[in-house]
């Protein structure tokens, strides 16, 4: 997974704010979103990502597992990442 | 560990609120 090359990211204390310059969108995230965004950055894959997050929040492994890869394939359909394995 | 309460991703789209500024521009 990597990051389109039309996008621009900046950190922000409230998450993150995404800029797709393609199509001229702006996205926001929170800080959860952040912390995935910040992962995929590190080219770590989504069982790692989501193995890390169910690790070091109070929450069951099968609802980070969802929540993460809804988020990951919201950010697929936005053109803002590529690379996700079906 | 595990002392952080899990909140879900959110992804929101503000182009139209940003893009309704007119000094923002997209170079």
């Amino acid at each position: 997974m990597e990051f389109e090359k039309n996008v621009k990211i900046r950190r922000e204390k409230f998450g993150t704010v995404i800029f797709q310059t393609l199509c001229e969108k702006v996205f926001v995230t929170n800080q959860t979103g952040s912390a995935i965004l910040q992962m995929i950055e590190e080219e770590k894959d989504l069982d790692n990502i989501v193995a890390e997050l169910a690790q070091n929040f109070e929450s069951d492994f099968e609802i980070v597992a969802k929540d993460v890869t809804e988020f990951i394939m919201e950010l697929k359909e936005n053109q803002i990442i590529r690379g996700v394995a079906e | 560990k595990k002392s952080i309460k899990w909140e879900k991703p959110t992804l929101e789209d503000v182009s139209k609120s940003v893009m309704a500024q007119p000094y923002i521009r997209f170079t």
